[in-house]
């Protein structure tokens, strides 16, 4: 799991930090009966680089002459046919957290605040790893607080514990030498798996030590694997600088590069953005130069339309027509916008309209450039009904003749019989219930007029007066 | 945030009393939109959205309007439909007496009920029955058409075709109507409304000089003397037997509705909430036209039952 992804919610550096079984506590070739089997005086450091001999070195590592002091056991012999390491003392104490270590696997210290366990350890040698009062609580990744405070080597931490109880400062930092080893130190040494250790360059060095008394010399072969594992430690942090380096010369590199596409492509656009502005720029001279030209065409040619449309007018509306029509004033062009004068006297509208151009103005390609709306309206040209006022006037035609055919049989009924009978209502037609039909009151009628009309017997041509009887 | 809360019921939210110009601007003074509608409250517009529903209806979908619109406007063919035996079985004499009637007065029937569709769409705001009033124009002017054919053909008046239908005052009248109304009829459709574009309108105003020559075809027909009693002995009644009164009584709340600064007042009251008070001043006009029409469809119902028999009458 990342480092980072880590919960923050941990338990505490001290409960993570006790090993858990021996096989923690001690590495797997590091047993009870072997415990010190790698480590220990000169020679024993020799083990390294053989198969079966304790702690394996790593490959090629056969040049003694890298740690003086140091030689590298016989071929074919073991740890155990030293005669040193039964000088060692009794094997090491089991971590209090091992399953076979006697209960309480916890030892607090005298003045620890929650005081003596009930039940104190009997069996082991002095100096088995105990709860440190003074440690603070760390989280897991944290880095230890003081350099005293334990060595990460990246799977477990170390802890120098000198003996001697006149130590000034557990939190300075001490380098632990052969010869302290020597001089009677006791290693207590917990360990702590971790998942992520931290960076290579914080704990660089060797392990700072803290001494118990008590501690047998036997104990030495643990201050060298803290010392192997903090050359290891120093070579990995080593490596892992170069790395760091190397990554920060390619970063740079990479930076340098991008720096310069960076100028390079600003560069380029800006090139663009000049050529595009000066192409549009030039685009937009062009177009205004030819709007203006079409512009100044039009203004003349309305100008002289309406000039044209002005002498028609007053031509036509003088009385005697001359025989030879003065020429068009084409020298003396008024300025083009102006409006016409207006005749005197009102116009007849001619028959046909105003003269159209013969050429039509193009139309600009650019929109921009629309020409502007002439100012004179003389030359304003007669719409020519829509399509809907068409159908419009059909239909006012349509009614039109429908009503006066209505209206035509009517008149010609009020000629025929008069307006007596064209206001005349027949028996049962509305409200008049009784009274002359229409036949009768068309033959009164005709037999009135008849009676009217008839001679008077032999008297008739003596006289022209006519009788007529209503 | 846009929210409807304070705003009366009949307020669209745009409309509410503060973005409302009422207060700088008088109510009476107010003008509807150019759409000649004028306000149409939110009710109402509900109600135009509720008869756009669908519903399902003999294994097809039909709006609620369609089926709403069938129904009222499907007594528009019933003066036709009492014509129908007599066309049948080309009853002369039927037709001679009763023709006249029937489809006179469904014609005019068709012709206020065409009228009555802006009033109403004024005083509601609803305007789902606006088809309403082309179907009923129609009617009116197939009805009119048909009572001058039939009047042309079968009365006993003197004369051929023509001269029965101009030879009298009303009879020219109601020739002119007719006239009148053919180029309504031909132009009231879509493609006649495509073709025409804004002088649609103007065309079909043409409507309102048949509505006004109908009073005088009435007039001249059955006078305005309301102590004499049309078609004899009646229910005592005398004057709303006249048609000139009944015509005058249903033409009131039209017309009066049709008046701009009334459409004007009837809007701002909308406008302000209180369209009960609209109600209450145009009821009693509106129960004159309601009792005309009575009258009107009494006489369209038994005249027409009696020519659907065979049996017309001639009262």
């Amino acid at each position: 799991m990342p480092k980072h992804r880590r919960s923050e919610i941990e338990p505490s550096r001290v409960s993570v930090r006790t090993p858990a079984n021996r096989t923690e506590f001690w590495p797997e070739a590091v047993g009870y009966g072997q415990a010190a089997g790698a480590f220990g005086p000169p020679g024993v450091h020799g083990g390294f680089g053989h198969q079966g001999n304790g702690y394996r070195g790593p490959a090629g590592y056969t040049d003694d002459a890298a740690e003086p002091g140091w030689q590298i056991a016989p071929e074919g012999q073991s740890w155990q046919d030293w005669e040193h390491w039964q000088d060692w003392g009794p094997p090491p104490e089991l971590h209090p957290d091992h399953p076979s270590a006697p209960v309480p696997r916890v030892q607090f210290a005298t003045d620890h605040p929650s005081g003596p366990m009930p039940a104190s350890r009997t069996s082991g040698p002095p100096g088995v790893p105990r709860w440190w009062p003074d440690e603070p609580a760390r989280t897991r990744n944290a880095p230890p607080p003081s350099p005293d405070a334990g060595h990460d080597n990246g799977n477990r931490w170390l802890y120098a514990v000198p003996d001697d109880a006149s130590y000034p400062d557990h939190a300075a930092p001490r380098e632990v030498s052969l010869s302290q080893e020597q001089r009677g130190f006791r290693w207590q040494e917990t360990t702590d798996y971790r998942r992520g250790g931290n960076p290579p360059g914080l704990d660089r060095g060797p392990a700072p030590g803290r001494f118990q008394d008590g501690a047998p010399p036997s104990r030495d072969s643990l201050w060298t694997a803290g010392q192997v594992l903090t050359l290891a430690e120093s070579r990995a942090a080593q490596i892992a600088q170069q790395a760091q380096d190397y990554a920060a010369e390619i970063r740079e590199a990479a930076q340098r590069e991008a720096a310069a596409i960076t100028q390079q492509a600003t560069g380029h656009a800006a090139t663009t953005r000049e050529a595009a502005e000066r192409q549009a720029a030039e685009i937009r001279e062009a177009a205004e130069r030819e709007a203006g030209e079409l512009r100044a065409r039009l203004d003349s040619m309305t100008g002289e339309l309406g000039r044209v449309a002005a002498y028609v007018a007053e031509n036509l509306a003088a009385p005697p027509m001359p025989a030879t029509a003065p020429a068009l004033p084409g020298a003396a062009l008024a300025p083009p916008g102006t409006r016409p004068a207006r005749p005197a006297t009102t116009p007849t509208k001619p028959d046909t309209g105003p003269a159209k151009p013969i050429t039509k103005p193009t139309k600009p390609d650019t929109g921009p450039a629309r020409p502007a709306k002439p100012g004179t309206t003389a030359t304003k040209k007669p719409q020519k009904p829509g399509r809907q006022q068409q159908a419009m006037r059909i239909a006012q035609y349509s009614t039109a003749a429908l009503v006066s055919f209505a209206l035509v049989f009517g008149a010609a009924e009020i000629g025929i019989h008069g307006l007596k009978f064209f206001v005349f209502r027949e028996q049962g037609q509305g409200q008049s219930t009784d009274g002359p039909t229409d036949q009768q009151f068309l033959a009164r009628q005709a037999a009135a007029t008849h009676h009217a009309a008839a001679p008077k017997g032999r008297h008739h041509k003596q006289s022209d007066h006519l009788e007529v009887h209503h | 945030m846009t929210t409807t809360r304070g705003y009366d019921r009949d307020f669209y939210p745009r409309d509410s009393p503060d973005t409302w110009p009422g207060k700088q601007q008088p109510a009476d003074d107010y003008k509807p939109p150019a759409d000649g509608y004028g306000y149409q409250p939110r009710r109402s517009k509900r109600v135009d959205e509720w008869m756009e529903v669908e519903f399902k209806f003999g294994g097809s979908r039909i709006k609620r309007k369609a089926l709403a619109l069938v129904l009222l406007g499907g007594p528009a063919v019933v003066p036709l439909f009492f014509c129908l035996p007599a066309l049948f079985t080309l009853d002369y004499n039927t037709f001679s007496v009763a023709v006249d009637d029937v489809l006179g007065t469904g014609a005019e029937l068709c012709l206020f009920f065409c009228l009555l569709v802006t009033p109403m769409v004024t005083l509601t705001g609803q305007r789902w029955f606006v088809p309403l009033r082309r179907w009923y124009g129609i009617m009116m002017a197939c009805c009119g058409i048909g009572d001058a054919i039939a009047a042309g053909a079968t009365d006993t008046f003197s004369g051929g075709f023509f001269a029965k239908l101009t030879e009298h005052t009303f009879t020219l009248v109601g020739l002119i109507m007719v006239m009148l109304v053919i180029p309504l009829l031909v132009t009231g459709n879509n493609w006649a409304q495509r073709k025409l574009g804004r002088y649609w309108k103007v065309l079909h105003r043409l409507i309102y000089v048949i509505w006004g020559l109908l009073a005088i075809h009435l007039l001249t027909l059955f006078g305005f003397q309301p102590d004499v009693q049309v078609g004899g002995a009646g229910d005592g009644d005398i004057a709303f037997h006249q048609r000139f009164y009944q015509y005058s009584a249903c033409s009131i709340f039209l017309l009066t509705l049709r008046l701009p600064p009334v459409k004007r007042w009837i809007a701002a009251r909308q406008k302000e909430g209180r369209n009960w008070l609209v109600f209450l001043t145009i009821a009693p006009i509106f129960a004159l036209f309601v009792f005309g029409m009575t009258f009107l469809i009494n006489e369209e119902i038994f005249k027409g039952l009696d020519m659907f028999n065979n049996t017309p009458s001639a009262e």
